[in-house]
């Protein structure tokens, strides 16, 4: 069906005129240096795999109904978000052409019309040329060369197949084509502005911890990725810390599996001279840049010296929990991000990679956390890793039973301290929300922050022992 | 070391025909670093032998450079960094200017891209003349590439690259730009002045990895031991670090992980039309069809193994362990070359005669049926000074050898964790079938006085026999830390939070135990 279609265009062609010799060849896509298609291109990235494109092209239309095909959008580009905008004309409808040219799609196309053939005497190297009409291209291509039919390289000889065009319709790469009925004609600016998957951002931080003066050194980092297939020349680049698209109902609920190890951030409420769009906060790059494909580019959009930061511990245990042997507390660094700690700027989603001197003042890395998006003014406490020297072990003492359904528990934590420095240690008693839960006796005043947890803050006295002891009264 | 320092000035403009002209920005490369300093991290939970191509832990490389920076903007292109980077790791210090921007790409150079970064220009097309080896050659632009095949527009018309069973091959003019053979770091500077600077370039890099491997002599009277420990070093990168400062970092950190952009290569495939013929079912001598390139890359796995065991002489006490924030930093004391996907030994601690209190020890479940079990060897050491120890010792594997007067004898092969100063380490020191165990449930001798399925309602007895002609500590843990078990008398204590029976049996003697759970 669509051979006969092709054929009876091709005889249209044959009989037509030779205008379609002077077709275009598809511009070189993918090579930044390259005579790229994009004219003035303009992108907004944001967190979650969305990027909005904007791209102003000089189009030279003709009067009427027109077919304009724009070469070198992304590669990953989502059709159905695509809008162009262009003075006096209006948009009939928007294709996106995945039919590509190729060795077979090129012959395919041919069918009906007539091709050269170079024929090499494989002897001398003569070469005696043929026009030959294309038969069909099924499993094998059959030609008509001066009233016979034959088979192409049916002897094995080398023979060239020389077309004397590239068919309209076929692309080197996916290829958006737009039909315009334009009311006049004349070159003008088009606007075409679409949404991309494959480019991404996010933060990475470096702190540079110093215990001795309690502060830390922390520089921002925003992390671009291409991976689009693409690369954007000479762009305005604009980054935006939020996520859209708030209702993406994808079945899994609220399910998050909690990680080993969380950072907990308790949100602030200073407002930062940040540009803002709604909630959304907007990191503009200072110059345009070109986004290389497969290109990972970072740009810095903060660095703080001397910020407040604290180095602290922290051991969580479950209900019930007890252990043979201790288990390590977490290395919490808290630092804040309000203005009056230093640090003065919301922060983007990103990892925070934790560096201290060693005792030759070289930073080493002592490991790292992934913040969520944080305003400024919000406390952070990033666990970094589990401390060698200080262990706590949890040990359920006793559980005797009261009655039908309560439990009197008695804990004991055993904190240990190997440092040379005495240090403080949260001791957090998860799992209490199970029912009516009530501290009947304990060796040290807790802080109960909600139902479901205790709170203890204990010293440790340096290269020392401290424990504590609670007796739980649970009623189900 | 050598510095190798290219200085290539490349006007942005005399690339190609490039649509808006750039301002000028010279190229910078530096090739090698001068000084490399390598902080080895372990992997959380790595045990056993090390696998070259899957170490689970990290580095963090600090490199040194020298740089001739031109006056005004440029890129430097930082080569020879480890292959496993994180590139959104790396700092930089030292440029004058600051860093504007840093660039990872990872577009490489292979056949499918410099066909893909030559689309739509010229190159040159050549035929072999099979029969006289007579070369033709011709301008060609290629119309589409690399994939699914390659169409040339030539001075005839338009082709199909090696569909006509000729002899044809291309040439490019030049490495398209922005293609490398290996993936670049880059950074974007401006300096105010044509100067001479030192770089400080510093990244975490995967494919590390180390260990502790433990090894321990029992002294003949059995009361001490010598205790040795190897750090165990590897590195499964194609890059060598020669003259490096080494630390080894021990303790747990929190890693995230961080998606890379993979650096790809795709492969060239030559597609052409179909090419069946009227005797394409017969048995024939095939015809170039349409061929192939593919790019492999194949590993070559070459590191000298060692003689692991028996180890030579141990060198000199390495020195005690700094801390670096919660962790601990072993620093390997002369520089050192760590090779290419290769692993290396070097002395971590030594400590010489080390009192240990042998004991006998077996975990039950109460009601576990058990009929003379054997119990295993352990070699208690408290980790202080006054016990002559005092170190913190990183989580490794054990070995522990006899030294008797016809050589060494191994005892037992166990692990340790993470052990710091204070706390008690356990030396696994083999299996005693000698002293055994035997544990039965009796009926209750208070029978109905609780209900069932209550703690303390059911009974049971345990009974161990020392068969050696030497008194022996044996240590039964029952139960889970926290489980309630009764025992009359203080017959049971707990120990780590377990309760545990520790009789003294006498040579060739028998201890029993009845509890209740």
């Amino acid at each position: 069906m669509r051979d006969n279609i092709w054929r009876a265009y091709g005889l249209a062609m044959l009989l037509g005129s030779t205008a379609a010799s002077a077709q275009q060849l598809p511009p070189p896509a993918g090579s930044p240096t390259g005579g790229s298609a994009q004219g003035d291109v303009s992108v907004t990235i944001y967190n979650n795999d969305i990027a909005l494109v904007q791209d102003v092209r000089s189009l030279a239309l003709a009067d009427g109904r027109v077919r304009q095909s724009f070469p070198d959008v992304s590669a990953s580009i989502r059709p159905e978000t695509v809008s162009l905008t262009v003075p006096d004309a209006a948009i009939v409808e928007q294709n996106f052409d995945y039919d590509l040219l190729s060795p077979s799609s090129l012959m395919e196309k041919a069918v009906g019309e007539t091709i050269t053939l170079v024929r090499t005497n494989p002897a001398t190297g003569a070469e005696t040329r043929d026009r030959a009409k294309v038969l069909a291209v099924n499993g094998g291509v059959v030609i008509e060369v001066n009233g016979h039919v034959e088979v192409l390289r049916d002897d094995g000889l080398p023979v060239r197949a020389i077309f004397d065009r590239v068919p309209d319709a076929l692309r080197a790469r996916p290829t958006l084509s737009v039909t315009l009925a334009s009311t006049r004609a004349g070159s003008r600016p088009a606007t075409l502005s679409y949404l991309s998957r494959g480019l991404g951002w996010s933060a990475d931080y470096v702190a540079l911890f110093d215990d001795k003066s309690g502060t830390a050194d922390v520089q921002g980092w925003v992390t671009l990725k291409n991976t689009s297939g693409t690369t954007f020349g000479n762009a305005r680049t604009l980054l935006v810390a939020g996520e859209v698209g708030s209702t993406d109902d994808d079945g899994n609920g609220n399910y998050t599996p909690r990680r080993r190890r969380m950072t907990t951030t308790l949100p602030g409420t200073e407002s930062t001279a940040r540009g803002q769009l709604g909630d959304f906060y907007l990191y503009p790059l200072a110059e345009r840049t070109t986004i290389a494909d497969k290109q990972t580019k970072q740009v810095s959009f903060l660095d703080a010296k001397g910020v407040a930061a604290s180095a602290g511990y922290r051991f969580e245990n479950g209900w019930l929990g007890s252990s043979d042997e201790p288990r390590s507390a977490q290395s919490v660094l808290r630092f804040s991000n309000s203005g009056a700690a230093g640090l003065g700027d919301a922060l983007p989603a990103g990892v925070v990679r934790v560096y201290v001197r060693d005792a030759r003042g070289q930073p080493q890395f002592t490991g790292e956390n992934r913040i969520e998006h944080t305003p400024q003014g919000s406390t952070i406490a990033l666990p970094t890793g589990d401390a060698f020297d200080v262990k706590v072990r949890p040990t359920t003492v006793s559980r005797t039973r009261q009655g039908d359904s309560r439990w009197r528990t008695a804990m004991r934590y055993t904190l240990t301290n190997a440092r040379g420095r005495p240090v403080t240690v949260e001791l957090v008693q998860g799992g209490l929300d199970g029912g009516d839960v009530r501290v009947v006796a304990d060796s040290a005043k807790g802080e109960r922050r909600d139902a479901g947890t205790m709170t203890w803050q204990v010293a440790v006295p340096a290269n020392g022992t401290a424990t504590v002891t609670v007796t739980f009264d649970t009623r189900y | 070391m050598r510095l190798w320092l290219l200085l290539t000035l490349l006007a942005g403009v005399s690339l190609s025909g490039g649509a808006e002209a750039q301002t000028r920005t010279a190229i910078v490369t530096s090739s090698a670093p001068d000084h490399v300093a390598l902080t080895v991290y372990r992997s959380p939970y790595g045990k056993g032998a090390m696998n070259l191509r899957y170490l689970g832990g990290f580095a963090l490389v600090t490199e040194t450079r020298r740089v001739r920076l031109p006056r005004g903007s440029a890129v430097l292109r930082f080569e020879g960094v480890a292959e496993g980077i994180v590139p959104v790791s790396a700092i930089v210090d030292g440029l004058p200017g600051g860093t504007i921007e840093k660039n990872r790409d990872a577009r490489l150079l292979s056949p499918a891209s410099l066909v893909d970064g030559t689309l739509g220009r010229e190159v040159t097309l050549t035929r072999t003349d099979k029969a006289s080896g007579k070369l033709v050659s011709e301008p060609a632009t290629i119309v589409v590439g690399p994939t699914p095949g390659v169409i040339l527009r030539t001075t005839a018309g338009i082709e199909a690259l090696r569909c006509s069973g000729l002899a044809e091959r291309l040439n490019f003019a030049r490495v398209p730009a922005s293609l490398s053979s290996k993936p670049v770091l880059s950074v974007t500077t401006t300096s105010p002045t044509a100067r001479t600077v030192t770089v400080r370039l510093s990244y975490l890099s995967s494919g590390f990895d180390w260990r502790a491997s433990y090894v321990t002599s029992l002294a003949a009277d059995g009361r001490t031991v010598d205790l040795f420990a190897w750090l165990t070093l590897a590195n499964g990168n194609p890059e060598i670090f020669s003259n490096a400062d080494v630390q080894a970092v021990a303790g747990r950190l929190n890693r995230v992980a961080v998606p890379a952009i993979p650096a790809t290569a795709g492969a060239l495939r030559l597609v052409c039309y179909p090419l069946g013929t009227t005797t394409s079912d017969l048995r024939q001598k095939q015809f170039e069809l349409a061929e192939e390139i593919v790019v492999t890359g194949s590993r070559v796995m070459e590191f000298a193994l060692s003689a692991p065991v028996p180890a030579p002489p141990p060198p000199p006490p390495p020195p005690p362990p700094e801390d670096l924030g919660d962790l601990k930093l072993y620093r390997v004391p002369m520089p050192t070359t760590v090779a290419a996907r290769g692993q290396k030994q070097v002395a971590l601690i030594v400590q010489k005669a080390v009192p240990v209190e042998r004991r006998y020890r077996r975990a039950v479940y109460p009601g576990q049926q058990l009929d003379g079990v054997p119990t295993s060897i352990v070699l208690v050491l408290k980790n202080d000074e006054q016990h002559g120890l005092g170190v913190p010792l990183p989580a490794g594997s054990t070995a522990l050898y006899a030294e008797q007067a016809d050589g060494r004898l191994l005892l037992g092969l166990g692990t340790i964790g993470d052990r710091t100063i204070g706390e008690t380490v356990r030396l696994a020191a083999g299996v005693s079938s000698r002293v055994t165990l035997t544990q039965a449930v009796v009926v209750p001798s208070q029978p109905g006085a609780l209900a069932s399925g209550t703690a303390g309602s059911h009974e049971a007895i345990v009974t161990a026999s020392n068969g050696n002609s030497f008194p022996v500590m044996l240590d039964v843990a029952i139960g889970a830390a926290g489980q309630a078990i009764e025992a009359d008398g203080d017959e049971v204590n707990l120990i780590d939070g377990i309760s545990t029976w520790s009789p003294l049996l006498p040579p060739g003697g028998k201890a029993v135990l009845r509890y209740r759970y």
